[in-house]
């Protein structure tokens, strides 16, 4: 079965998880939502090929933003990811695939529906050129 | 040291002695000459008289010349009564002279025996008249000796006949003894004069010196005393000790004084101390003390001004005194002010902990804020995204009027979140953690930028842009913003179909943006106050806002070296610029 394009919303955050979702349906794609890392490393193990890229809150319960990231960046390094967040990109320490990598950009909340798809758009983009994108 | 004299010196000396003040008072020298007339006399009369007995063929001639003796000591008497001891030894010696020469020359000259007199009269001119008399008498008697000598010569005395009795010549031997034995008496008493008076003055210059010594002593005692009273660390006790240690020796006995000093229940004395009937005390009183200062002699010593005791050794005790009270008030004065300053800066050091407590409390606080700040904002732009994502769901769902109230709403959120921002920001600011990157960039284009995206928001105002071309090195995202504020805060308070004009400028080294609005400008009082966390011009201003927007820009301007301000604009309105270094 093939399944269509999926983006991976992560965010501890029921609504804003449903507005990104909403968000990634007009660009075409599906959604699966992780309340945390923990189950979005779960839920990406399970859809590899599906996932075309992630978003990624920093701040949650449970396993976090930063630890997330970290965990993509070993396990799906050539996965695009959009950081969106409520923090100041200057205020957070992260380590891995940092925001400026090829394929990860830092999105400040709140932003419109326009900046997320323009986001998504250039983090695939950039890793289709790199040539590593997973599929 | 004496120079060692060379010959010639000696010899000019010899010849010209030194002019020696004649120190011999006229009246001593007067009483010689009323002696030496009396005993001329009296010897005069003796001796002439036995002659006369002895060569009664000589009585007319001895008289006459007894007559002439009485007439000379008369006068000379008479002198030596006015003190004209010159004069008068002068008429008493020449007159004998005169007397013994003219005798002479009729008794066989240079052979007669009255011609030894001369040597007697040598001694009487010098015991009468001193020396420089004396060898005016001994040239007369040169003078008269040479004139018998010229006499014998001319043939006009005839050569003596020898025919003097005995005891005529004896008798003329005896007067001159006689003579001579008077004037030794003179000139013995004399010596024994001139040598106490010499005595008199060694003493009197020993009595000086001594005096002249315990002044000196006593000047030490108050130049010792002076000095240690200088010393501001001593204790009163220290120096109390060490003045009784010095008193003793400025005392005129210092073997047998001893002194004290009390003051209050203190005493302190030197070695020796005990009270004896020869004591000299004296009083004084420093803050609210009673102090003694005493001195004893431990042994009788001679009555003095004071007891054995000296009128400046009086003195010296009260001077003594005068200086202890002056240093113990000056101390006291000094404790008094080191005390105050003690607890001044106690109560300084007790509110600067305080203050430090305070401050430390404060800054917990502050801290607090800050992260309660930042939860908040990061919590606020989360619901933010969903009430925007959403929003635009919706506006894109529906069309005309309620297309345009969605887009009011979105802006609204726009606006919450511009405040919340600032929020931050301000915070940020505040704490010197914003990072600033500064780059050159072109204001003139960052102001358009701004004007036009203002002007799509709102179409009731105009908004003019100066084109001047201003590059200034800056953080352009927060410049930008800075600007964002003045003009949302100018739009808010310029009415509907009002101007606002954007102006950029070069001054000198810095730029200068300005925002001036047609609203009804700040009061002169609150022109600072604006630009301060949490303040509203006015209780009815529209200047309504959290107060954060202009909090902000003062913030954002001033972590690039520059300052904003406000002035009333003409006719109306108000003109906010800010200025940093281009």
């Amino acid at each position: 079965m093939t399944s269509p394009d999926t983006v991976l919303i992560i965010d501890d955050e029921p609504r804003t998880r449903q507005a990104i979702a909403k968000i990634v349906a007009g660009m075409g794609y599906a959604a699966l939502e992780a309340p945390d890392g923990k189950e979005a490393l779960r839920l990406h193990a399970l859809n590899k090929e599906a996932i075309v890229a992630v978003t990624l809150n920093l701040v949650m319960s449970g396993m976090n933003g930063r630890e997330t990231l970290e965990a993509f960046s070993r396990e799906a390094p050539f996965l695009p990811i959009v950081i969106s967040s409520g923090l100041e990109p200057a205020a957070v320490q992260l380590s891995g695939r940092v925001p400026g990598s090829p394929g990860v950009v830092y999105l400040g909340k709140p932003y419109e529906t326009r900046q997320l798809q323009e986001a998504l758009q250039r983090v695939i983009g950039e890793m289709k050129r790199s040539g590593g994108a997973p599929r | 040291m004496a120079r060692p004299r060379s010959a010639r010196e000696t010899l000019r000396l010899w010849v010209f002695p030194p002019t020696i003040p004649e120190t011999e008072p006229a009246r001593r020298r007067s009483r010689t000459l009323r002696f030496t007339s009396i005993a001329t006399l009296t010897i005069g009369v003796v001796m002439l008289g036995a002659l006369m007995v002895a060569e009664p063929s000589t009585v007319g001639r001895r008289l006459g010349t007894l007559a002439v003796v009485a007439l000379l000591c008369g006068i000379a008497f008479a002198a030596g009564k006015r003190e004209q001891y010159f004069l008068g030894g002068w008429i008493l010696t020449g007159g004998l002279i005169l007397l013994v020469t003219v005798r002479a020359w009729s008794l066989g000259g240079l052979y007669s025996p009255v011609a030894s007199l001369y040597l007697v009269f040598v001694l009487m001119g010098g015991v009468i008249l001193g020396r420089s008399g004396s060898v005016g008498i001994a040239l007369t008697c040169a003078v008269a000796a040479t004139v018998l000598y010229a006499g014998h010569r001319s043939g006009s005395i005839p050569v003596p006949a020898l025919d003097f009795s005995p005891g005529g010549v004896l008798l003329t031997i005896v007067m001159a003894i006689l003579l001579s034995f008077s004037l030794q008496v003179m000139i013995g008493n004399t010596f024994r004069y001139t040598l106490r008076r010499a005595e008199n003055e060694l003493a009197e210059r020993r009595v000086a010196q001594h005096k002249l010594g315990e002044r000196v002593k006593e000047l030490g005692l108050l130049h010792h005393v002076a000095q240690a009273t200088q010393r501001q660390s001593i204790s009163d006790e220290a120096l109390l000790r060490d003045i009784v240690a010095m008193m003793p020796e400025a005392w005129q006995y210092p073997e047998v004084t001893a002194a004290r000093i009390t003051l209050d229940d203190f005493a302190v004395a030197s070695p020796g101390w005990r009270e004896t009937e020869w004591m000299q005390s004296t009083q004084f009183v420093s803050g609210g003390k009673t102090g003694s200062i005493s001195v004893v002699y431990t042994e009788q010593r001679p009555e003095a001004d004071e007891g054995p005791f000296l009128r400046e050794e009086r003195s010296l005790i009260d001077s003594v005194a005068e200086m202890v009270v002056v240093h113990l008030d000056s101390m006291r004065s000094r404790h008094e002010l080191e005390d105050l300053v003690a607890k001044r800066t106690a109560e300084l050091r007790e509110a600067s902990a305080s203050l430090a407590a305070s401050l430390a409390k404060l800054q917990e606080l502050e801290a607090l804020r800050d992260d309660l700040v930042q939860m908040i904002v990061h919590d606020m732009r989360g619901q933010l995204l969903v009430v925007m994502a959403n929003l635009e769901f919706a506006r894109d769902a529906v069309h005309g009027q309620p297309k345009a109230d969605i887009n009011d709403a979105l802006a609204a959120a726009n606006g919450v979140n511009t405040m919340a921002n600032d929020l931050l920001d301000v915070s940020r600011l505040e704490e010197g953690k914003m990072p600033i990157s500064k780059e050159p960039t072109n204001l003139t284009e960052l102001v358009a930028g701004v004007r036009v995206a203002v002007a799509a928001m709102d179409s009731s105002r105009s908004i003019h842009a100066s084109d001047t071309l201003v590059f200034a090195n800056c953080d352009a995202a927060l410049i930008r913003r800075v600007l964002q504020n003045l003009v949302g805060n100018a739009i808010k308070h310029t009415p509907a179909g009002g101007t606002i004009r954007l102006d950029v400028s070069l001054r000198g080294p810095r730029v200068r943006v300005s925002v001036q609005d047609e609203g009804p400008g700040v009061p002169a009082d609150s022109r600072d106050r604006i630009f301060q966390k949490f303040s509203a011009a006015r209780k009815d201003s529209k200047y309504h806002s959290a107060g954060l927007g202009l909090a902000f820009c003062r913030l954002a301007v001033e972590a690039h070296g520059g300052t904003i301000g406000v002035e009333q604009a003409e006719p109306r309105g108000s003109i906010f610029s800010f200025e940093i270094p281009a």
